[in-house]
C-alpha cells in the first residue's frame, strides 16, 4: 500500500513537470505568428483579433449607459454609433459563443456596469447548444487578468479548460496573433456591410445536433442578482434571424425553457427572432449575422421598443454621469 | 460514461478505493451498483432492457442445467431467441422494415411499414453475446450455471466490459468474482499503464485524426483520388487506435482491481496473413464466432465449397453484427472473399510458405499486401452507404480529381496543424507494435523503474494536454 502511494505521488508529479514543460514549449514558440499551441488542439485559441480588443478597448472611467454582452450576433449587431446618436454610450462585449456564464463572469470581472445603466443580453439559442468551449478557450487568453479565466474554469469542470487556463501562464499577450478585422468600429463593435453571402440551406441547419445545455442558460439568474446589486437593469433580446423551419422549432423548445427563467426572475425578453421587415438577403451577412443595412434597422426597432417600455437611462442622468 | 471523460476519471478512481476498503463479501454489490451508474449515464431506462436479458438468460441457465435431453436443448433454443429477439427489436427492425419498404416502393406496392422511433441501447451486442456465450458454454457443461443472481448479473454487466467488450467466457471471469482480490502493486501498475496506453490511442491519435477521415468521408464525390487515399489509411489508424484503446482500458481497469480480461487486440497491422489479422484482430469477438457459429457449423471438419460457403456465412453475421447496414454485410463478405481466396491459396506451396514464413521481410511484405487489402475493407466500414463507398473506390482507382491540397474543413486550422496530426499518425505507427509490448510489461526486466515511471507520465501528460476530451464517442459504442 506504501508503495502504491508513493510511486502514484512520484507519478504524479513527474507528469506534472512534463505537463508544465510541454505547456511553456508549446506556448512559448511560434510559428507563422501563432503559438505551436494553436496548431496542436483547437481549445488553445490564439491571441488578438476582436476577442483581445474587446479588452484593450474597455476605458473603466467611462460610464457606459448600456452594455451589451453575448455571441457574434452581439458583437456584430449592436452598433454603439446608432445608440449614440439616441445620446447613450455603449460598450459591447460580446464574443463568439459567449453565453450567459461568460457573460456573467465577464461583467463582474472584467467590464462592471455603471449603477443605472442597462444590459443588454443577446441569447441566440444555438448558443446553447454547444459545450461552450468555442466561447471559453477564446475569452481565456485575451482576458487582462487571470480572475475570469479562473472563474470559467472552476464553474466549468472541463479539462480542456484547464489546458486553456495552464497556457494563460505562459502567453505573452503582447504578441498579436490574429490581427484584428477591417470591419472592426469600436467599443466592441464589428462592422459588416456585405449582402447575405451564404445562400440560406435548410439542409445546414438540419445538421446540427442541438443538445440543450441549460447550465449556462441559468447563469442569467446569477447575472440578474448581480446587476440587481449594482442596481442595473437586464433586458434579454434575440436579434433578427434568417427564418427556417428547423430554426423555429428549436427556438420554441428553447423559448419552452427560457421562458420558465423569465417569469421566474421577471425578466423583459424582446424576441426579435422571426421579425418580419428583415429581409434575408438584403439585411443578412449570412444565415445568422445581420449585415450594417440590418444593424441600423434592428438597433433602431430595439432603441424605439426600450424607449417605450421606458428601459432607457435618461439623457440627463448621462450628462450629469459624464460631468 | 465514456472512459475519456471528465466523469470516469473521478469514477474510477473512487470504485477502486471503495472496492478495496470493502469487505469481499459485499464487493460484488458495490461492482454491481458501480456497472449499473456507469451504465445508466447513457440512456438510464435502457437499463431495463438489460435486465430482461440477463433475467432470461440467468433462468435459462440454471433450467439447462438441470434438465436433459431434448428439454434441454429447448431451453437453450428458447434462450437464445428470447436474447436475440430483443437484439433484433432493438438493433435491426428498422433495417429491414426500411428494405422491405425499399422493395415494396421498386416493385409498385404501395404499402409502407412504419420504422420504431427507438435509440439503439450502447453496446447492446457486446452484453447479448456475452450472455449467448453462457447459455451455450452451460448448455455444453463448461461452464456450471451460475446460481447467485448478482454475481451473473455481474458478470453481464461488469462495468470495464459493459459496453464494448472484450465479450468475455464466461469459464474466464465468473470465478474470478468470488475470489478475494487484494491490492496489489503489480496489478495496479500493469492495470494503469494499460490504461494509459489506451486513453493515449484513443484521444490523442484516434481523435486527432477523425476530423481529417470526417472531412474526407462527408463528401467523397468532391475529394481527390490522393486524398481519398490518405482518409482511408488514416482511417485505419483511427479505428484501431480507437478500439483498441478502449480495450486497453478496459482490460487495464480490470486489472486494478485484480481481474484478468482476455486480450482483444494483438497490433493486427502486422499480420502476414487475413487469417492472421483475424486472430489479432478483435479477438474476442473472432473467436466467439469460431466457437459459437464456425465449429457448429462444420468448422475445418467440412471441406470443399462447404467450407467456403460456411466462411462466407460467419463473416457475413460477423459483418451484420456491427450495424444494420449493408455496408457491415459488404465488409463482412469481402472479409470472407480474402479468407476463401487465401485458402485456396494456400494449395499453392510458395504461398504457403510465405503465410507461414518467419523470416522478417517476408513477413513485412506480407503484412503489407496485408494491410491494403484490410484498407479497401475499411472503405465499407467507414463509408455511410455502399453508394460512398463505391464512390470513394471509383475516385481512388479512376483518379477523376487530382489534388494535394486538403479538403477545405481540414484548412480551417492551417499547415501545420494538419502536419501535427500526421506527425502523430507516423509516431504511432513507428511505435505501437513496442510500446504494445512495453504497456504489457514485455521489458520490464530490461528497463529501469524510473524509465517506466516518467515513459508513462510523459504519455499521461500528452493525453491531459493535447488529447481531445469529451468530443468524440468510441466508434464500437454503435455496436
Amino acid at each position: 500500500m506504501a508503495k502504491i502511494v508513493r510511486i502514484t505521488l512520484l507519478f504524479l508529479l513527474t507528469m506534472t513537470a512534463f505537463y508544465l514543460c510541454n505547456q511553456w514549449v508549446i506556448n512559448s514558440f511560434y510559428y507563422a505568428g501563432k503559438r505551436l499551441a494553436c496548431s496542436v488542439n483547437p481549445q488553445f485559441a490564439a491571441v488578438g483579433g476582436q476577442d483581445r480588443q474587446v479588452f484593450l478597448d474597455w476605458n473603466p472611467r467611462v460610464n457606459y449607459d448600456v452594455i451589451v454582452a453575448g455571441s457574434s450576433h452581439a458583437y456584430r449587431g449592436y452598433d454603439p454609433r446608432i445608440f449614440q446618436s439616441h445620446g447613450l454610450t455603449m460598450y459591447n462585449i460580446g464574443t463568439g459563443y459567449q453565453n450567459a456564464m461568460a457573460s456573467y463572469f465577464l461583467l463582474k470581472n472584467d467590464f462592471q456596469p455603471a449603477p443605472g445603466s442597462l444590459v443588454i443580453l443577446d441569447v441566440y439559442d444555438n448558443t446553447y447548444s454547444s459545450d461552450g468551449m468555442g466561447c471559453f478557450s477564446r475569452i481565456i487568453p485575451n482576458s487582462d487578468h487571470e480572475r475570469t479565466p479562473r472563474d470559467l474554469v472552476l464553474s466549468a469542470f472541463d479539462l480542456r479548460l484547464l489546458n486553456a487556463y495552464g497556457s494563460f501562464l505562459f502567453i505573452d499577450q503582447n504578441r498579436i496573433e490574429v490581427p484584428l478585422k477591417p470591419g472592426y468600429v469600436f467599443n466592441g463593435f464589428s462592422e459588416c456591410t456585405d449582402s447575405s453571402k451564404v445562400p440560406v440551406d435548410s439542409s445546414r441547419v438540419e445538421e446540427v445536433k442541438h443538445h440543450f445545455q441549460a447550465g449556462y442558460l441559468d447563469y442569467i439568474k446569477e447575472l440578474n442578482a448581480f446587476l440587481k446589486q449594482r442596481d442595473c437593469k437586464l433586458v434579454l433580446a434575440t436579434h433578427p434571424m434568417v427564418v427556417n423551419p428547423r430554426r423555429v422549432q428549436y427556438h420554441t423548445s428553447f423559448m419552452g425553457y427560457l421562458s420558465g427563467l423569465l417569469s421566474s426572475e421577471n425578466l423583459i425578453y424582446l424576441d426579435f427572432s422571426e421579425h418580419p421587415d428583415f429581409h434575408p438577403h438584403f439585411d443578412f451577412m449570412d444565415d445568422d449575422h445581420l449585415n450594417q443595412s440590418g444593424v441600423d434597422k434592428y438597433n433602431t426597432l430595439l432603441l424605439d421598443t426600450l424607449e417605450g417600455l421606458k428601459l432607457l437611462p435618461p439623457s440627463s442622468e448621462l450628462r450629469s454621469r459624464q460631468l | 460514461m465514456l472512459f475519456n471523460s471528465f466523469e470516469f476519471l473521478v469514477f474510477f478512481p473512487i470504485v477502486t478505493i471503495l472496492y478495496f476498503l470493502m469487505p469481499h463479501r459485499f464487493r460484488w454489490f458495490l461492482l454491481l451498483v458501480a456497472s449499473c451508474v456507469f451504465y445508466m449515464f447513457f440512456l438510464w431506462y435502457y437499463i431495463a432492457i438489460l435486465f430482461v436479458t440477463i433475467i432470461i438468460d440467468y433462468f435459462a441457465g440454471i433450467y439447462i442445467e438441470d434438465s436433459s435431453g431434448r428439454r434441454k436443448k429447448w431451453w437453450l433454443y428458447g434462450s437464445i431467441v428470447s436474447t436475440c429477439l430483443v437484439l433484433f427489436v432493438f438493433k435491426y427492425y428498422n433495417f429491414f422494415i426500411g428494405n422491405f419498404n425499399d422493395v415494396a416502393q421498386l416493385i409498385g406496392w404501395n404499402y409502407s411499414l412504419d420504422l420504431l422511433g427507438i435509440i439503439l441501447p450502447i453496446g447492446l451486442s457486446f452484453h447479448t453475446f456475452q450472455s449467448l456465450s453462457y447459455v451455450v458454454e452451460v448448455y455444453r457443461g463448461n461452464q456450471k450455471a451460475e446460481r447467485h443472481f448478482g454475481i451473473y448479473s455481474l458478470y453481464v454487466m461488469f462495468y470495464p466490459q459493459l459496453v464494448a467488450g472484450p465479450i468475455e467466457r464466461p469459464q474466464n471471469v465468473l470465478h474470478q468474482f468470488y475470489e478475494e482480490h487484494r491490492l496489489n502493486y503489480a496489478d495496479v501498475s500493469a492495470g494503469i499503464k494499460l490504461m494509459i496506453w489506451g486513453l493515449f490511442k484513443k484521444v490523442v491519435i484516434a481523435d486527432n485524426i477523425a476530423g481529417l477521415v470526417d472531412a474526407v468521408y462527408d463528401h467523397p464525390e468532391a475529394t481527390s483520388w490522393q486524398w481519398l487515399i490518405i482518409g482511408s489509411y488514416l482511417f485505419a489508424v483511427q479505428i484501431y487506435c480507437d478500439f483498441s484503446g478502449y480495450s486497453d482500458m478496459a482490460i487495464g481497469a480490470a486489472r486494478v482491481m485484480g481481474f484478468r480480461l482476455m486480450e482483444n487486440f494483438n497490433t493486427p497491422y502486422v499480420s502476414n496473413s487475413i487469417k492472421e489479422f483475424w486472430s489479432r484482430w478483435h479477438i474476442s469477438l473472432s473467436t466467439w464466432f469460431r466457437d459459437y457459429l464456425y465449429i457448429p457449423l462444420g468448422g475445418n471438419r467440412v471441406k470443399g465449397l462447404r467450407k467456403h460457403l460456411n466462411l462466407f456465412t460467419v463473416f457475413a453475421v460477423s459483418g451484420f453484427w456491427h450495424g444494420a447496414n449493408w455496408t457491415y454485410i459488404v465488409w463482412g463478405l469481402l472479409h470472407g472473399f480474402y479468407n476463401v481466396v487465401e485458402n485456396l491459396l494456400k494449395k499453392i506451396t510458395w504461398f504457403k510458405s510465405w503465410v507461414e514464413t518467419k523470416a522478417p521481410i517476408k513477413r513485412r511484405i506480407g503484412a503489407l499486401i496485408v494491410f491494403q487489402l484490410v484498407v479497401l475493407g475499411w472503405i465499407f466500414f467507414r463509408a455511410t452507404s455502399v453508394g460512398d463507398a463505391w464512390t470513394v473506390i471509383k475516385g481512388i482507382f479512376t483518379g477523376q480529381l487530382s489534388s494535394w491540397t486538403p479538403p477545405a474543413e481540414i484548412m480551417t486550422f492551417g499547415y501545420l496543424f494538419l502536419a501535427f496530426k500526421l506527425c502523430l499518425v507516423v509516431f504511432f505507427i513507428l511505435s505501437d507494435v513496442t510500446i504494445h509490448r512495453f504497456a504489457r510489461g514485455a521489458f520490464d526486466h530490461r528497463t529501469k523503474h524510473w524509465f517506466r515511471l516518467c515513459f508513462f507520465a510523459y504519455l499521461t501528460a500528452l493525453i491531459l494536454l493535447i488529447g481531445h476530451w469529451g468530443e468524440v464517442e468510441f466508434i464500437y459504442f454503435q455496436f
